[in-house]
């Protein structure tokens, strides 16, 4: 007796598993000829270490050809510089993820001589390569770094903004650090006691020169900020940090002129430090992503145009009105056109939210954005694309005004700002009275005390460093947040409205699993196919894909009877496809319990076979979620399809009020307007074009994505499609993160008072500043470090134990 | 010898050292490949 282990087998190349009959080559399995061709193209040029980096760290190429970026109109947005000798040239490459990639794609000199140079950013997935442009054309070298894997992706649009102002705030970081430790190191002896005078007098000097550059220098932002928000009459948390920190500074100045003392150097620049620390740990940019991508990225960078009976290729920018294009099977509709030859099933979920395909028949109209089925078309472009149908929605307000969303008055921080400005205010004033009518002598010490220690720095160095801690655990669940003020609303938010074709149901992928009582020869299950294939209905594609080897054949007599089913006749062969009722099949389980969206029922000349069982179409977790959801928030369901695809998901949305269907993407944008009339704080969860506007005009737009590489529509966030389900917790944790900023706040207010005291009887020196402030900082840093970084682990670990279940 | 700190912190920003951290470490950890082939 011996027991029959069955092994997984794998691809030598990409790690995936190979189908039933693996291609070998060199007692290597491979899983198709592609990964094959990348390894044989290794091995003859000495590539082999490629493997030994990572485990099976190759991608399957494509072998798509880039040709077309040899136009001149491509190649001088790409190529960076040229000359007689070579030119230099920057590739986005998504598909870069291990060690190995680096590797092979800085050895790329090897296995072509002309190009000489190839460097690699592997943060932001960029190669530069430096070749000989005469001898290699760029079509070709885009064509071979995508034979080995690596296809490269070229956008539509504009650059993207340059990192200087990044350098600028790392520049002043440094020098703030470099001022705040030396002036810590000046200060010493004044602490400790020292009796020269001279010598007091010099590091008195020293230290002047080292504030001055960290306040001007080193603070110029701040002075900018203030000035330009106090131009819109708004009060920020800037201003009261900026006030505590001149006062410092100009109290500073005064006492080492005057040699009164020693002045809080030390204090205000340690404090300038801190806050530059914050505010470039917020900076947390997700290089690989883009949030920006408008309705360009969407479509095709290249088109076929048929000119004098001859086929070519064009860029799409080159598309004028009365073109005739070429459109294959599976590609996107670039502008408003009519169909000229041939037969097309529109898929426009992406673009409407449609889930059933639409039939088009010779002189009807096409939306550019569509997605066609079927064999090749040729089409007559009757728009251009920003003219056409769907780009209306960009003319919107929402889309036209860049700041909508990102200067965020209403935040925590800047209301506490304006209240502290005030509260301070007035306290200094009120002791200012007080020790100018009692002890003459101490009432500009208490004054400049109590605007120094009072500052609320507290706030503003916990916020970017707890803010910045959470988009940070979160982009380890692969939920990619694009900045700190996004995660802050994710806590405010208390509606969620959700887009349903492609967010809460799946293009299915699973195969439908077939239960008929017998076999059906050939003839039969093309018969199916070519009754499935006249249909619209979003199950058929399915029943399509599953049978797309079978060949169509001629039917008669077809009739589609709607909530019934299809029939149609071959050649003596009568075959009905639908309800269960309609084809005869009987059922053992009463009809109402089975929803129509999972089984499809066939009979052959009225003899019922059976049924194909379709998996359900909701992603796989969401019940449980919108289980959680409803009771914490508003849930509300947009959808641009019809009522009848959505039966199973309408238990989840018990208000029939919060629920809408057939709305273009310029109802879903309204629809969200009304809520957030009503004084609702919205995010909007959704997956295509057709929810760009909605997710523009929410306070939170979370686009749900299953592959990064493919298009997401500009949004707040970006949610992988497996993490869905767990979107409850995530939202959980932002309230998390701004629970926390309010509670350190507050302890820091309690141990600040301690200083206050100090403050306000005019007793505050110097040296208690240095402490206190600093001792401040840290705290809230680490409150925020140890607090996001405990409750990220909590998610780790219960995301571990749900897999594990 | 603190001036003469900040002036290389200063250089290092400008020739754009800063920018890129990640792929000089990984590339280190790459071997030779002259010295693979004994």
């Amino acid at each position: 007796m011996y027991t029959e282990v069955l092994e997984e087998v794998i691809c030598y190349h990409c790690g995936d598993e190979c189908s039933e009959t693996p291609i070998i080559h060199q007692e290597k399995t491979f899983c198709c000829h592609g990964c094959e061709q990348v390894y044989e193209l290794l091995n003859d040029n000495h590539l082999e270490e490629y493997y030994n980096c990572d485990l099976n760290p190759g991608i399957s190429p494509t072998d798509k050809n880039f040709d077309f970026l040899n136009n001149k109109a491509f190649r001088d947005r790409l190529i960076t510089f040229s000359n007689a000798d070579f030119s230099k040239v920057s590739f986005h490459l998504p598909a870069i993820h291990c060690r190995s990639c680096l590797y092979l794609l800085e050895n790329l000199q090897k296995l072509n001589p002309q190009i000489i140079k190839t460097s690699l950013n592997f943060g932001k997935k960029d190669l530069t390569v430096w070749f000989k442009e005469d001898q290699l054309s760029l079509g070709a070298l885009a064509t071979l770094i995508a034979s080995l894997g690596y296809e490269p992706h070229i956008s539509n649009a504009e650059e993207k903004p340059q990192n200087s102002d990044q350098k600028k705030l790392f520049l002043k970081l440094g020098i703030a650090g470099f001022c705040a430790g030396n002036a810590m190191l000046f200060s010493f002896p004044e602490y400790l006691g020292i009796d020269d005078v001279s010598l007091q007098a010099l590091f008195g000097y020293l230290n002047l020169a080292l504030g001055s550059v960290a306040v001007f220098y080193s603070g110029s932002d701040y002075f900018s900020n203030v000035y330009s928000h106090l131009k819109l009459r708004k009060m920020t948390i800037e201003l009261p940090i900026l006030l505590g920190i001149l006062v410092g500074y100009g109290r500073s100045v005064f006492e080492i002129l005057s040699h009164t003392g020693a002045g809080y150097i030390d204090s205000v620049s340690g404090l300038i430090f801190f806050l530059l620390i914050g505010k470039w740990f917020q900076q947390k940019s997700f290089d690989f992503l883009s949030f920006e991508r408008n309705y360009k990225a969407y479509f095709p960078l290249v088109v076929t145009k048929i000119a004098n009976g001859k086929e070519e290729t064009a860029p799409l920018e080159e598309i004028q009105v009365g073109d005739r294009l070429l459109i294959r099977n599976q590609e996107i509709i670039p502008a408003d056109a009519y169909l000229l030859k041939g037969q097309s099933q529109m898929d426009y979920s992406f673009v409407t939210g449609e889930s059933e395909l639409i039939p088009i028949q010779a002189g009807q109209s096409i939306y550019a954005g569509g997605k066609h089925v079927g064999e090749a078309i040729e089409i007559q472009i009757s728009k251009e694309l920003n003219q056409s149908h769907l780009t209306q929605l960009w003319e919107q307000q929402a889309f036209k005004d860049p700041n909508h969303k990102t200067e965020n008055w209403e935040n925590f921080a800047n209301k506490v700002g304006m209240y502290f400005t005030v509260v301070l205010l007035s306290l200094a004033t009120v002791a200012g009275i007080y020790w100018y009518n009692v002890d003459q002598s101490r009432w500009s010490n208490a004054v400049v005390s109590i605007l120094v220690i009072a500052c609320p720095c507290a706030l503003a160095v916990s916020y970017p460093f707890a803010l910045g801690h959470g988009i940070r655990w979160l982009a380890k669940f692969n939920f990619f947040i694009k900045d700190i003020q996004t995660f802050e609303r994710m806590a405010q938010v208390d509606t969620l409205v959700f887009d349903k074709t492609g967010t809460l149901t799946l293009q299915s992928q699973q195969e439908p699993s077939v239960h008929f009582n017998r076999d059906l020869n050939d003839t039969e299950w093309n018969a199916i196919y070519s009754l499935v294939f006249q249909s619209t209905h979003p199950l058929s594609k399915q029943v399509k894909k599953f049978l797309q080897h079978r060949k169509i054949i001629p039917l008669t007599e077809f009739i589609e009877l709607s909530g019934k089913g299809l029939q149609a006749s071959f050649d003596g062969l009568f075959v009905q496809i639908g309800s269960a009722k309609y084809t005869l099949n009987k059922l053992r389980i009463p009809e109402g319990f089975i929803s129509s969206e999972t089984r499809l029922f066939v009979s052959i000349n009225q003899e019922p076979i059976g049924f194909i069982e379709f998996p359900w179409e909701n992603r796989p977790g969401v019940e449980g979620m919108l289980h959680s959801l409803r009771h914490q928030y508003e849930v509300h369901l947009i959808s641009g399809d019809k009522k009848e695809h959505a039966a199973h998901l309408l238990d989840w949305f018990e208000n029939q009020d919060h629920v809408k269907f057939e709305c273009s993407p310029l109802e879903k944008m309204e629809y969200i307007q009304t809520l957030q009339k009503q004084g609702k704080i919205v995010a909007m969860i959704g997956d295509g074009l057709n929810d760009a506007g909605a997710l523009k005009q929410a306070a939170v737009g979370i686009a749900v994505s299953d592959d990064h590489l493919h298009f997401t529509p500009s949004s707040d966030a970006i949610l992988k499609g497996s993490e869905f389900p767990r979107l409850g917790e995530y939202l959980r944790y932002s309230k998390f993160g701004l629970k926390l900023i309010k509670a350190s706040f507050i302890l820091s207010l309690v141990y600040n008072s301690f200083g206050l005291s100090y403050a306000i009887q005019g007793n505050l020196y110097p040296l208690i500043a240095a402490i206190l402030m600093p001792i401040n900082s840290i705290s809230m840093l680490v409150i925020a470090t140890w607090g996001m970084n405990w409750k990220g682990q909590q998610l780790y670990r219960s995301k571990i134990r749900i897999k594990a279940e | 010898m603190a001036i003469g700190f900040v002036i290389a912190f200063v250089w290092s920003i400008k020739t754009g050292q800063q920018e890129d951290l990640i792929t000089p470490a990984m590339r280190i950890l790459q071997d030779d490949q002259k010295t693979n082939k004994l």
